[in-house]
């Protein structure tokens, strides 16, 4: 999805370039990022039980999105009894929260799961109709261009 | 960094969270940048990595604001409701059949002979179905759930009366999402399906019951039943007071059944780790076919409970007197 985004904010073709789009902005639909990330942290915590800034770490890694989008979700999810929390003690100081998934929240999971992946894969159904290259979208496009100005 | 902490309870208070509520997430935040501190960030990096209090406080009070009115809708017949559509029952039995998503719904008598349909929230008409036809009250939800784009958007929730004096021939309710509440419902036959709504149902009066659940509980009360076939997966189950004349079948996966004062004629347990704790519960006859799941009854008083057949791995059947 990322790399997605990226290539349209990137893109020497994309006609707005400047504005930037990114997950992070407001040009996308929140509710929707919202989702995304609502399954990102309930892949993550379906491997293991993880506290807050480790969560927030491991979805950074890949996307662009801050402890302010993140915390909200897991704190929702937390309250609809998807996880629950324990404190462990850490090595370096103050003991940690922890989450853990619990059975509703992975069945939870698994229909969102399913859900982003029957979405998404008809996403990518249209979008490569023409093929997955741009630069070869564009000569298309562009040739088409070329031809109806000269019709005209 | 305090100043984000303490940016962030001003934020907090200013939207009127409680203050444990307050406690809690600024504990979490706490522990959160002391966990990034630990691992190097500059203060710079951490304030780029935790965003903006406001924006924070924002989405916590949506999320606290959500949880809260979800919690306060227990009372189905509220100020709030408002009258839908009402049907007369000129017939001396009815039907019904309920199909829906996830609008959560409660049944229960109305004084007379009338079918009377509240609802809650934001209706788009359009998108349900009600009607009164040939003796058959059918009401359909739209179809599609759509967590993506409309997360948690429970907002619209439905009250039906149903004649109190009358007994429906066949009752059919199936849910993916809602949760449900019967009360004081007579029918012939009660047939329910759902995915992941709880189910409460109390002061009812059933012939044949069949139920289906995934993860949704059940909570039955104060109930007469002839007889009870149920399926679930992971769902739990709670009997009171509940009387099964018949047979009573169970088909499940890991979820358990706690049974107090309630009686029924043969138990046929299916079961691959669900267990039945039962608590004043008197079966006439048991059977019991499971990988690990138990059946254990602790009674005060000494009746005869005939093992028809055990076959299990594990499990086992205890009667404590």
């Amino acid at each position: 999805m990322l790399a997605f985004v990226k290539l349209l904010c990137n893109n020497r073709y994309c006609v707005t370039s400047g504005t930037e789009i990114c997950l992070g902005s407001d040009s996308m639909n929140a509710q929707f990022k919202r989702g995304i990330i609502e399954l990102c942290v309930l892949s993550v915590l379906a491997e293991k039980d993880m506290y807050g800034y480790l969560i927030i770490n491991k979805l950074s890694e890949f996307i662009d999105v801050n402890e302010n989008t993140i915390y909200p979700i897991m704190r929702r999810l937390t309250l609809d009894g998807y996880f629950h929390t324990y404190l462990e003690a850490s090595t370096e100081g103050a003991p940690r929260k922890y989450y853990q998934m619990t059975e509703k929240g992975f069945i939870y999971y698994l229909k969102l799961r399913e859900e982003w992946d029957s979405f998404i894969g008809g996403v990518y159904q249209i979008i490569n109709q023409g093929g997955k290259k741009n630069e070869e979208i564009f000569r298309r496009f562009a040739k088409r261009i070329t031809k109806e100005t000269h019709e005209e | 960094m305090k100043k984000f902490l303490e940016d962030l309870q001003k934020e907090l208070q200013k939207k009127h969270m409680k203050s444990e509520e307050i406690k809690d997430i600024i504990s979490d935040h706490e522990e959160m940048i002391q966990n990034a501190m630990e691992e190097g960030l500059s203060e710079a990096q951490i304030m780029e990595k935790f965003g903006e209090p406001k924006n924070l406080a924002k989405d916590l009070a949506d999320v606290s604001k959500q949880k809260n009115s979800e919690e306060n809708d227990d009372d189905c017949c509220g100020e709030d409701y408002k009258l839908w559509k009402s049907f007369e029952v000129n017939k001396d039995t009815f039907n019904v059949d309920v199909s829906l998503t996830q609008e959560d719904v409660c049944f229960r008598p109305s004084k007379d002979k009338m079918i009377n349909v509240y609802y809650s929230g934001k209706l788009s008409e359009d998108k349900f179905t009600l009607k009164y036809e040939n003796d058959l009250l059918t009401f359909i939800g739209p179809k599609h759930i759509s967590m993506f784009f409309n997360l948690k958007s429970k907002n619209v929730k439905f009250t039906f009366e149903i004649p109190e004096n009358m007994t429906a021939d066949e009752f059919k309710f199936r849910s993916v999402n809602a949760d449900c509440e019967f009360s004081g419902i007579k029918a012939n036959n009660f047939i329910i399906s759902t995915t992941n709504g709880d189910l409460e149902i109390k002061d009812v009066k059933f012939g044949d019951v069949k139920w289906n659940t995934v993860n949704g509980d059940i909570i039955l009360s104060n109930a007469e039943l002839k007889s009870l076939s149920s399926s679930q997966v992971s769902g739990d189950i709670e009997f009171n007071h509940v009387n099964i004349a018949g047979a009573f079948r169970v088909n499940t996966v890991s979820g358990d059944m706690n049974l107090t004062d309630s009686s029924c004629d043969e138990l046929d347990l299916h079961t691959v780790s669900g267990d039945v704790n039962g608590k004043e519960f008197y079966p006439k006859k048991v059977t019991l076919k499971a990988i690990s799941g138990d059946i254990s009854i602790t009674n005060k008083e000494k009746t005869v409970i005939e093992i028809i057949k055990k076959s299990s791995i594990s499990g086992d059947i205890t009667i404590n007197n």
